[in-house]
């Protein structure tokens, strides 16, 4: 609203510049010694709309921005806590310029179109107040606009979407290429892919113009209403001007004006297509929002709780579980690839909500525990681990604190010799090295919880026991996956 | 790539798109002078025929205006789209002799920064270049038209024009500092959120969402700072064009006042001046745009500066015939990472191990050329793999990493990747092969989609997707790593009988830990690590 207050003190400025410019030209025209007093309020009018048009600037950008962090945030956690449902390039575009788009939107799109509702008829009945023709010409071709615009831009309005499904399509694309470059090469197919991309873009700059020729015919639409009205009313201001049934200075007011009903549509019209990609992706926003789920509320468990899958079914289509785990005890998830076993795991490490069944945790079902206080106590090992951070210290510490010492004991019982403080990205680790690092990062915080998807693959024998050795140590409540066998005690088949 | 050069490709695009633009700009200076011209000249109540002149031009004008705006603006989107996708694909062609062995660690932020520096080169080129440009060619001639009017009136404006054309780079530079710092908020929090989603359950399970989410607010408050001090620039830059454009009428009226009273200017042509350069100081308005110049500019360099990476292989300035036959590596050894090595792959499973850090999968890099090794000889079929060139060697070897990419294709467009030819029924043979014939009883089958992340594959069947991948591709030699370190026993045991039958007639070089894999290789060549380095 700020801004747009703004930018109406504007018009009315506009205004004033107008009658003071109208008043000194007629003057002159009259009498060539004319006085040129009218210029103060000129000068006057020029200073106030020039200072109402910087507020407007800096209003405007501090509009969004709250908006846009608030969405980021929650569609952020949604990702964390339920992980995605595309791929990570596109969630991280959808994040990261999607919602650029949708804060460009709100800052410059909203603004413009409420001033477009507004500053036309204000100025539209100042031009009927001097010349009632005028303003009848002005009124009705900028009625007949909006409804021109609104129709074309519904016609549009799909291809609109159409196009942000495109663009995000070909940044899945060319992150396909990069990311696959390395099979790509061993296939000699990369330059066949790189090449493709060429087409690509041609396909996009089809699409796009597609979109665009039928959007700018809007565009068209107002450029043709706005000229012709302006020489509309030059032609009858002329015509009467010639009877004398008119005065010089509204004459001239009148001129000066018209072209400044249409200029705020101009601006909003302007900021047409920006606004619909933006909404687009306002949309995707708001479905990645939706799929936040409640968080328990009961306090997560302070010592290695007894766990229970009472017939889980982590996936549609998957036999029932039914285990019993005492606290600090130890289960093996056995069962040939694509079986479900790591579904189960993500179930208890709180990364999916099972498809029936419950896993209780000392006798209380896990969805009720609150999910991040949850998961701080479950140590995880990926089956396909992901090394976060810059440096081995990061890798292990996750953002927790523990001392040197403790770190290099970790290291030292899984057989790492690594420098703590060594970028991870100079060290061209091996599978099991990345493995075992990834094992030590999951014990640093001392978890209640294990849940460990093939500790040992990878691995070469002497790594291997290590690694048994270590697991057998925990005091924790240890849940694993594995072909061979992990920890000593009962399993259970799953498939 | 230079974006230069993509412009330069485009130039006659460009050069009409801006020829239609003056045009536009034109008409709508026109509109305005000779509107008042009209006004003030029917005012004087000359006959009615005397005024078939201007209300000709007004006419002419607005609708010169109307109908060529649309061929303004679909001209300069078609070539600021074209010179994005050349951008584009050139990025893409200067990646691909990188990859794997020279390419950083994050492709996604190669991805990311692609993708924004292009969009910007587009926005420059159809926010601020073709209005700009356009707008002050349009904008001088209705200087040359004042000036022949009132020659005062005219240099007035054209100080004016100057104020504001200067205004862009002034701010520009007012602005730099918080640009640079806006464009290092926005690659810190896109790093962010690059990183946060590419594994969510690692994060949430090892930071925990709330310290992410606090690192997120940290990177939106430094966003949100830069923003402010740039819309102060943008701010000021606004009310100077502002008031430029209302002080030079005021001058100019002034100006077509004394004229007028010297008896130079006549009353019909009393309001042009006036008119005329408030006109012409709206078609420059668009400079204010140009405060993201500098930022512009760094994302062209950036995109510049991808092609001085050193490049991991050196193609031969007259490569050799290749011939198919043994691999044979003669003390083949990479600095800290690979020991010199000797090794003959010929018909038959050659088994790699050795412990990890060995260099085994260094070795197998340097098989397929993706990597040129700093000592000893590596020949294929007894000539120097340094005289082939990589596209050749990779003819006849093969090669899977250890975690094979799934395109965002369907099942079968993956597999036809290694032969566009394949039919269906080989496709199936294949992937019944490694044993992953249950893909094909999903929905979908063949057709079914993969995701853009391999939604949906576990890493074993992303391993042997990767080998049925290699297969297909029939190379007479083929080295692949680690394909059953993710696997059951039970499908293990397949991906070792399908190597060991394709071993039969082709060279496999298979590494791996797995004592199975050794004990069913044929020859087993063991490594041992590289002395440290320094």
């Amino acid at each position: 609203m700020a801004s747009v207050t703004a930018s109406l003190v504007a018009t009315g400025a506009l205004v004033v510049q107008a009658f003071a410019l109208g008043a000194v030209l007629a003057a002159l025209a009259r009498d060539p010694r004319a006085g040129l007093a009218p210029l103060a309020w000129l000068v006057g009018a020029t200073a106030v709309r020039a200072l109402a048009n910087g507020l407007g600037e800096l209003i405007t950008t501090r509009l969004a921005a709250p908006v846009r962090r608030a969405l980021r945030r929650r569609a952020l956690a949604v990702v964390l806590d339920r992980g995605r449902e595309s791929g990570a390039e596109a969630t991280a575009h959808l994040l990261t310029r999607g919602l650029d788009e949708l804060e460009t939107f709100l800052s410059t799109y909203v603004p413009a179109l409420a001033l477009a509702l507004v500053a036309p008829v204000g100025v539209a009945l100042v031009i009927g107040a001097e010349d009632w023709l005028s303003g009848v010409i002005v009124a009705v071709s900028a009625l007949v606009l909006p409804v021109f615009m609104i129709l074309l831009g519904l016609a549009a309005r799909d291809e609109m979407d159409r196009r942000w499904r495109d663009q995000q399509r070909l940044a899945t694309y060319v992150g396909d290429v990069v990311r696959g470059m390395r099979d790509l090469k061993s296939l000699n197919r990369s330059r066949d892919a790189v090449r493709s991309l060429d087409d690509a873009g041609e396909a996009l700059t089809r699409s796009t113009m597609a979109t665009l020729r039928v959007a700018f015919l809007s565009t068209f639409a107002l450029e043709l209403l706005s000229s012709l009205a302006t020489a509309l009313v030059a032609l009858s201001l002329g015509l009467r001007l010639i009877h004398g049934g008119l005065s010089l200075e509204r004459a001239l007011v009148v001129l000066l004006l018209t072209p400044e009903v249409f200029a705020p549509l101009r601006r909003a019209a302007a900021r047409y297509h920006d606004g619909t990609v933006g909404m687009s992706a306002a949309g995707d926003v708001l479905d990645l929002v939706e799929r936040a789920r409640p968080s328990g509320e009961r306090p997560a468990p302070g010592a290695p709780p007894a766990i229970t899958f009472a017939s889980l079914r982590a996936r549609p289509g998957l036999a029932a579980v039914d285990a019993v785990v005492a606290p600090g005890g130890r289960l093996t998830v056995r069962g040939p690839s694509g079986a479900g076993k790591t579904s189960l795991l993500r179930v208890l490490a709180g990364l999916a909500d099972p498809h029936e069944g419950a896993v209780l945790i000392d006798g209380a079902p896990l969805a009720r525990i609150d999910a991040d206080a949850w998961r701080a106590r479950v140590g995880w090992l990926d089956q396909d681990p992901t090394l976060r951070g810059v440096t081995t210290r990061d890798a292990l510490t996750r953002g927790a604190t523990a001392s040197d010492a403790v770190l290099r004991d970790l290291l030292d019982d899984l057989g790492l010799d690594l420098a703590l403080d060594e970028p991870l990205a100079g060290l061209e680790l091996s599978a099991g090295e990345r493995r075992r690092l990834a094992l030590a990062g999951a014990l640093v915080r001392d978890p209640l919880v294990l849940v460990l998807d093939e500790p040992t693959a990878h691995l070469d024998p002497g790594s291997a026991a290590r690694v048994r050795a270590v697991i057998a140590r925990s005091r924790a409540t240890v849940i694993v996956a594995a072909h061979e066998s992990v920890v000593e005690g009962p399993e259970v088949a799953v498939g | 790539m230079s974006v230069r050069a993509a412009m330069a490709a485009e130039r006659r695009g460009i050069v009409r798109a801006l020829a239609i633009g003056v045009v536009v700009a034109l008409s709508t200076a026109g509109l305005s002078l000779t509107s008042a011209w009209l006004i003030v000249r029917a005012w004087q109540r000359p006959a009615v025929l005397s005024l078939s002149v201007p209300m000709g031009l007004v006419q002419i004008f607005a609708l010169a205006k109307a109908a060529t705006r649309y061929a303004e603006r679909t001209a300069t989107h078609r070539v600021a789209l074209s010179v994005m996708s050349r951008v584009r694909a050139d990025l893409a062609r200067e990646i691909e002799p990188l990859v794997p062995a020279g390419l950083g660690p994050r492709p996604g932020e190669v991805v990311e920064l692609a993708l924004n520096d292009v969009d910007r080169v587009e926005s420059l080129l159809v926010a601020v270049a073709a209005p700009l440009a356009a707008g002050t060619v349009a904008a001088l001639v209705v200087a040359v038209v004042l000036g022949l009017l009132v020659p005062l009136a005219g240099l007035a404006l054209a100080v004016a024009l100057l104020v504001a054309l200067g205004a862009g780079p002034v701010s520009a530079r007012l602005a730099a500092r918080a640009e640079e710092r806006r464009d290092a908020a926005l690659a810190a929090l896109a790093a962010l959120v690059d990183d946060l989603v590419r594994d969510p359950a690692a994060v949430a399970l090892g930071e925990g969402c709330a310290s992410a989410l606090a690192r997120l607010d940290e990177h939106e408050d430094a966003l949100d700072r830069a923003r402010r001090t740039g819309a102060w620039v943008r701010a000021l830059t606004t009310a100077t064009l502002t008031a430029t454009s209302g002080l030079a009428a005021a001058a100019i009226v002034a100006l077509s006042a004394a004229a007028r009273a010297g008896g130079h200017l006549g009353a019909a042509l009393v309001a042009v001046p006036a008119l005329g350069a408030i006109a012409a100081l709206d078609l420059v308005g668009g400079a204010a745009g140009l405060t993201g110049w500098r930022a512009d500019r760094a994302s062209l360099v950036r995109l510049a500066t991808l092609r001085d990476r050193p490049v991991p292989v050196v193609e031969p300035e007259r490569p050799r015939g290749v011939v198919p036959g043994d691999l044979v590596a003669r003390a083949v050894g990479v600095t800290g990472r690979l020991a010199p090595t000797d090794l003959t792959a010929s018909t038959g499973v050659l088994a790699l191990a050795g412990p990890s850090g060995s260099g085994k999968t260094t070795l197998g890099l340097v098989l397929a050329k993706f990597l040129d090794p700093d000592a000893g000889r590596l020949t294929l079929g007894g000539v120097d793999v340094a005289d082939l060139t990589s596209t050749s060697v990779r003819e006849v070897v093969g090669s899977v990493g250890d975690q094979p990419h799934v395109f965002a294709t369907s099942l079968a467009g993956n597999l036809r990747l290694a032969r566009p030819d394949a039919r269906d029924g080989d496709l199936r043979e294949v992937l019944e092969r490694v044993g992953l014939a249950d893909l094909l009883a999903r929905p979908g089958g063949l057709d079914a989609p993969l995701g853009g992340a391999s939604v949906g594959l576990s890493g074993g069947e992303r391993a042997r997707l990767g080998l049925a991948r290699a297969l297909l591709g029939a190379r007479a030699a083929l080295v692949v790593d680690e394909p059953t370190a993710s696997l059951d026993e039970v499908s293990a045991e397949r991906v070792r009988a399908s190597l060991a039958a394709y071993g039969r007639d082709h060279a496999v070089v298979l590494i791996s830990h797995r004592p199975e894999d050794l004990a069913a290789a044929d020859r087993v060549v063991r490594l041992t690590p590289p002395p440290p380095l320094g």
